[in-house]
């Protein structure tokens, strides 16, 4: 059991706290928090739109739930019962309640104690329409009637309290036998119509009306007793004005500590209890922001004495946030304000100081030049009250540059520039680095000038991430495939904006081509700029970039025919040519052209700009199709020749064949002899002999005309003296023929060594005549 | 035997659990909706306090609080212990003369004035005075406020004034007893 009490000790403790919380939520509004120069707020003050019938109605029964129609309770006011009191004053009973009260407006018959006269019309239907007659809210009314006679809350009104009911015309006066109210106003809804149409006057002013109190520093009294004294007071807005000229004194201290109740002497409540009940029942006075709107209608404005400013984004509303939040209030009040020019980022206070802010910061120009650097004019600033101005906290002067919190730069002179860096900025003599910061949006609506740029730079649309080169005034776009793929993705260079990018002059896109100012042709790798010697290769149109961006990119050699390139994103090498690239298909084929190839990894930028050409066949070799049984042996890139015999090949030390495709072949041109073991290459022709050349005279022979590459694989010997035959005898070769030697010592006495002494096959001792044997 | 009372024990105990799991289930559905806690953000709970504080048009249909109805009764007093019966303005009263504002705006200097009786028959007169420079006199009617009465302003434009301190005398001279005021007032 003990266990149990604890568990629910311990549940209680729980919810306990929270139901004290949920208690503190509903604390009644403190006196203290009074503001004698901004009782109340003209938004909410003139709000006529705040209640319907219906719910003033539903307010004035929720505040008497019971009226004491026969006076039984206790009075209040001592002398017994109410019904005793009632009697002792010379009022009867039944009483009428505010609530059930009806009254015909044009003759002031009421259903006090009796029936509903003819054309009787609700106290809540007299509130609604005096309050609409005089863009009154309600709310003002219902409080004014509780706070001159406590009628709102009153379970036994007497019929004076409704003569009497806002307590118009009624003078303040501490003689003894003070004058009564004017019986001029004497019905419910005479004083209420007066109140209203008064409070009306007091705010409009009209001509006719010398309403004792205005906006600014007044002498307000804190009790009809002239003892009591007066102080200043600085009112802040008409619906205050309309306050004090109705009820002309202030609350003291004591009447603001003592919340509802007396205070001292000296203590008028007439005004504290405005404050009090309107609080209380109707939410603050305060409209917690100067940005109003109606309920219906979502344009919003800044209110500023009796201008009214349009709202156009939510940015500009954001940047015055110091100024609080969004108030509703009715289209007619709305009305009466007139409207101003959009409210853009200047504003200008009373006192003539321009401001631009942002931020909930204001920050004050130094001549009205300089706010027409920001696309404005000291005439088109918007006027703000000096306590609006007052609630911007204080930032720097404003400069001609004014930094994002984004990371950009703009030069103001009347549009926004973008600027490139401080380089670019230095023409101008200002400094980005000591500029303001503040929130890019501060510009939304500034013109968008031309970005300041320098000569010879590159620069990176923000928007769209591309490269561009500017030099002599001129924005070149760098072609996409090149950006990423080359050293170019290295820079780094300084972003701008899309559309401030779109506004310089722009020109011919620069491609992966480039050709310097002083003539010389480039491509560019990873690491940097490849110049070429011969363009043709390329077969491409060469784009002039200025030194000034070329020398940004690291030179990395020179690149001379014939090129050896592969994709970085694949395996396959090609032999670029005369605009072609032409794979080729392995190593060996690879060092058949070039013994010491250097193979340059390009983007595929380079690799798919150009044309693919004949698969690359290996200079030297043998291939045919298979469909055709002719034998060809590859010479060199682009030719081919046909063989009518294996003999020559094999001398020439091409043994292998290949079979390749009808296309690849057909890319190859046929030369119009067959092959022949005597080649020629330039000015040197000889004799091969098993896979070497040998510079041996044959007299009347047809030379085959080798390439460059098929010379270069091919190995060349001096005349040789000895040819050893496959049966093992010794020739020597003398005067175009073969001397058979009859033994080894006569081929020692003639020279023979392993050195000057070659096989021979048999076709080729064939084509030597035999002489006679030494 | 033994076992039977053991099992009682445990039923006893048991209903307890429920019934403190229900109290528990019942507060949990209660601060769910009224955002008590566990719902309700600790950090966040001050600045819906204030937000609360500061809410406009938030009509309170509760009923009236004890000091609400003590200080309308008061009001009621206070009204019913003025006479019923309207009476001429106390001639044996003081007049209270005040200078409640003297702003400048627009080039006019408003002095704005309250009296103390209800009077629309009677006369202010105003000597705007500074050593060096002409007095400048206006004289305007009274107009009934409803609970007191103003002089019927007096606008002076500034162009016709020299910066500096001048001293307002005005007269309210009517139905209620004669009342003065001397006042510096700084132009500027």
């Amino acid at each position: 059991m003990k266990r149990i009490t604890l568990i629910l000790l311990a549940a209680v403790a729980f919810v306990a706290p929270n139901i004290l919380v949920f208690q503190s939520d509903v604390l009644a509004s403190d006196a203290r928090n009074f503001n004698a120069g901004r009782i109340i707020d003209d938004g909410i003050f003139t709000n006529s739109d705040a209640m319907s019938v219906g719910t003033i109605q539903n307010f004035l029964n929720s505040k008497v739930p019971a009226c004491d129609t026969w006076g039984g309770k206790t009075s209040e006011l001592g002398g017994g019962t109410r019904a005793q009191w009632l009697a002792s004053h010379g009022y009867s009973t039944p009483v009428t309640c505010l609530r059930d009260y009806y009254e015909n407006p044009a003759n002031g018959q009421s259903n006090y104690g009796t029936s509903v006269p003819a054309g009787g019309i609700s106290a809540a239907q007299i509130i609604y329409n005096y309050s609409k007659q005089f863009n009154i809210n309600p709310q003002t009314i219902i409080v004014t009637l509780q706070k001159e006679n406590g009628m709102v809350t009153d379970e036994w009104p007497t019929p004076k309290q409704f003569r009497e009911a806002m307590g118009f015309g009624c003078p303040d006066n501490t003689a003894p036998g003070a004058p009564a109210c004017d019986p001029s106003y004497g019905s419910f809804s005479a004083q209420i119509y007066q109140a209203a149409r008064h409070f009306r006057g007091y705010i409009d002013k009209p001509a006719g009306w010398f309403v004792p109190f205005t906006t600014g520093v007044n002498s307000i009294a804190y009790s009809p007793a002239a003892s009591c004294g007066r102080s200043n007071v600085n009112i802040e807005n008409r619906s205050t004005v309309a306050l004090y000229s109705y009820t002309p004194y202030r609350p003291n201290q004591a009447a603001l500590n003592a919340q509802y109740g007396g205070g001292d002497s000296c203590s008028a409540h007439g005004n504290r209890n405005f404050y009090l009940y309107f609080t209380d029942w109707f939410g603050s006075t305060i409209m917690n922001g100067n940005f109003l709107r109606t309920v219906d209608n979502g344009s919003l404005y800044l209110i500023s004495d009796d201008m009214k400013y349009p709202i156009p984004d939510m940015n500009i509303f954001n940047a015055l946030y110091p100024l609080g939040g969004v108030g509703y209030v009715s289209q007619s009040y709305l009305d009466s304000k007139t409207t101003g020019q959009t409210l853009g980022r200047i504003i200008r206070s009373p006192d003539g100081t321009v401001y631009f802010y942002d931020a909930g910061i204001r920050l004050s120009f130094g001549s009205c030049a300089l706010v027409e650097a920001y696309g404005s004019s000291c005439g088109q600033s918007a006027l703000l009250t000096e306590s609006q101005v007052n609630s911007l906290s204080v930032g720097p002067p404003m400069t001609n540059v004014l930094n994002t919190t984004s990371g950009k730069s703009f030069y103001m002179d009347g549009k926004k520039r973008e600027i490139y860096d401080q380089l670019a900025l230095n023409p101008y003599g200002v400094n980005a680095s000591t500029a303001n910061v503040l929130n890019e949006t501060a510009l939304s609506n500034t013109a968008l000038g031309v970005p300041i740029v320098r000569d010879d730079t590159y620069i990176r649309n923000r928007t769209s991430g591309g490269l561009y080169g500017y030099s002599s005034g001129v924005l070149r776009k760098v072609d996409t495939g090149i950006q990423t793929t080359t050293y170019l993705n290295n820079l780094n260079p300084p972003s701008i904006d899309g559309a401030g990018v779109n506004l310089l002059t722009g020109g011919t896109d620069v491609s992966g081509f480039i050709r310097s100012q002083s003539g010389m042709s480039y491509i560019l790798t990873d690491a940097g700029k490849m110049r070429l010697t011969d363009v043709d290769d390329w077969q491409k149109t060469f784009v002039l970039m200025s030194d000034g961006l070329l020398s940004q990119i690291p030179d990395v050699g020179t690149l001379s025919p014939a090129y050896f390139v592969k994709s970085k994103n694949s395996g396959t090498v090609y032999l670029l040519s005369t605009g072609e690239k032409r794979t080729i298909q392995g190593w060996m084929d690879l060092l058949a052209i070039n013994a010491n190839p250097t193979i340059l990894n390009l983007s595929d930028y380079y690799i798919n700009s150009v044309t693919e050409g004949a698969t690359v066949l290996s200079p030297g070799g043998l291939v045919k199709t298979q469909n055709d049984a002719t034998v060809y042996m590859v010479n060199g890139l682009n030719k081919k020749i046909p063989m009518n015999s294996f003999n020559p090949s094999t001398e020439l030390g091409s043994t292998t064949l290949n079979i390749v495709s009808d296309g690849v072949m057909s890319k190859y041109a046929t030369e119009a002899d067959v092959l022949r073991p005597t080649v020629k290459c330039g000015v040197k022709q000889g004799l091969a002999v098993g896979g070497k050349a040998y510079d041996i005279s044959l007299p009347g022979a047809q030379y085959t005309v080798l390439s460059d590459i098929n010379c270069s694989i091919l190995e060349w010997k001096d005349t040789p003296g000895f040819f050893l035959a496959p049966n093992g005898t010794i020739y020597q070769l003398k005067n175009s023929q073969k001397l058979p030697i009859s033994g080894y010592q006569m081929y020692l006495n003639l020279g023979g060594t392993t050195q000057n002494t070659i096989r021979a096959s048999n076709y080729v001792l064939d084509m030597f005549p035999t002489g006679s044997s030494l | 035997m033994k076992i039977n009372k053991n099992n009682k024990k445990i039923n006893k105990y048991f209903l307890w659990a429920i019934i403190l799991a229900g109290v528990i289930i019942l507060y949990l559905f209660i601060a769910y909706f009224t955002k008590l806690y566990p719902f309700s953000l600790e950090g966040d709970s001050k600045k819906i306090q204030d937000q609360a504080s500061e809410k406009v048009n938030d009509v309170n249909y509760d009923k009236p609080s004890s000091e609400e109805q003590k200080a309308g009764a008061e009001a009621k007093k206070q009204s019913e212990n003025t006479p019923s019966v309207y009476n001429p303005p106390d001639t044996s009263n003081p007049t209270q003369l005040a200078i409640t504002s003297s702003n400048q705006q627009g080039g006019v200097l408003e002095l704005r004035t309250t009296i103390s009786a209800i009077d629309d028959t009677g006369k202010c007169t105003l000597n705007f005075k500074k050593t060096g420079s002409s007095t400048i006199t206006q004289e305007v009617g009274v107009q009934n406020m409803g609970s007191y009465s103003v002089c019927k302003g007096f606008d002076i434009s500034t162009a016709s004034l020299s910066k500096g301190d001048w001293t307002a005398e005005i007269t309210y001279a009517g139905s209620a007893p004669l009342a003065t005021i001397s006042q510096t007032v700084k132009v500027q």
